[in-house]
């Protein structure tokens, strides 16, 4: 799926790269983005999602990300997030994403 | 009874009345329209990029500014009761401090939305009630409402909020929000 501002590439069916700008207008527009990723992490597998060139994601995106992680936690499916240590919001927002489900796994590179 | 509302910092009028602000504009984005909601980024970005160069690190500087300003710019065109109504954005460096502030006319659901968060956030600490609402919000479709606390939780910022009823208009009232971000603050990130 692209955009002028993202693009999402799925790798294999268990691994995304998202990069750009995301800032949607509510979490809502997420949701059917994110449909392919809700959908495998539903069947109790594993996701990782790459976010390392993500440089912008809004509040409504942070609330699409936390539904992912709240998916993967009723259905104890592993879930990977690599983001950048040096993008301000990744190093804030995302880390702290972890209260929501100690088991999900952040690693910023 | 009509709301009215004074929390926070920067209480006493708005930055333009008070010191004059560095940069400010007004403009409209319609919300019908999706593809004019890229314009609260690209404005977001424009004035990020102004202010960057204060910082020791402009990157990173852009990047929080950037945040910041989108976050309030997005609440206060979604928040506006006239879809097609003017947003006033304001931004002012004074010390080690930079204020954005956002003025927009909304109606009383909207008003009173505002009202009971920053009675919840006087009473809460921001951290705690970030994660209370995006348990909320992850159940709830079509409501998030956690761009303020964002702000406030993750790059220590404080926050104003004025609602007055506006005279001229019934059920109509002027919202303004600033937040306040101390420049050590986004250097130390």
């Amino acid at each position: 799926m692209n955009n002028d501002d993202y693009k999402i590439h799925f790798d294999d069916p268990n691994k995304v790269t998202i990069s750009g700008v995301l800032r949607l207008q509510s979490p809502t527009i997420y949701d059917d983005l994110f449909a392919p990723i809700r959908d495998t992490i539903s069947q109790g597998q594993s996701m990782t999602m790459d976010i390392q060139n993500v440089s912008f994601l809004n509040s409504s995106g942070i609330t699409a990300l936390a539904r992912l992680i709240i998916v993967a936690r009723a259905h104890d499916s592993p879930f990977f997030i690599i983001g950048k240590e040096n993008i301000p919001w990744q190093k804030k927002s995302i880390v702290s994403l972890k209260r929501l489900w100690p088991k999900l796994e952040i690693t910023l590179t | 009874m009509p709301i009215q509302t004074r929390y926070g910092i920067a209480l006493d009028t708005d930055l333009q009345k008070t010191w004059g602000a560095d940069f400010s504009i007004d403009f409209i984005v319609p919300l019908e329209l999706v593809s004019q909601w890229r314009r609260c980024g690209l404005v977001s970005d424009f004035l990020a990029n102004y202010h960057s160069f204060c910082f020791k690190d402009p990157t990173k500087a852009l990047s929080v500014l950037s945040t910041i300003i989108n976050e309030l710019l997005e609440n206060a065109v979604k928040f506006s009761k006239d879809k097609n109504k003017l947003v006033t954005l304001s931004l002012r460096h004074f010390n080690h401090t930079i204020y954005i502030e956002t003025i927009n006319v909304s109606d009383q659901p909207n008003a009173s939305r505002l009202n009971e968060f920053v009675l919840k956030l006087d009473q809460n600490n921001a951290d705690t009630l970030f994660f209370e609402q995006l348990e909320k919000a992850a159940t709830t479709v079509g409501i998030s409402g956690l761009g303020l606390l964002s702000v406030i939780k993750d790059y220590d910022a404080q926050l104003g909020l004025l609602i007055y009823p506006k005279v001229d208009e019934s059920n109509c009232y002027e919202i303004t929000v600033t937040i306040a971000v101390e420049l050590s603050t986004i250097d130390a990130l």
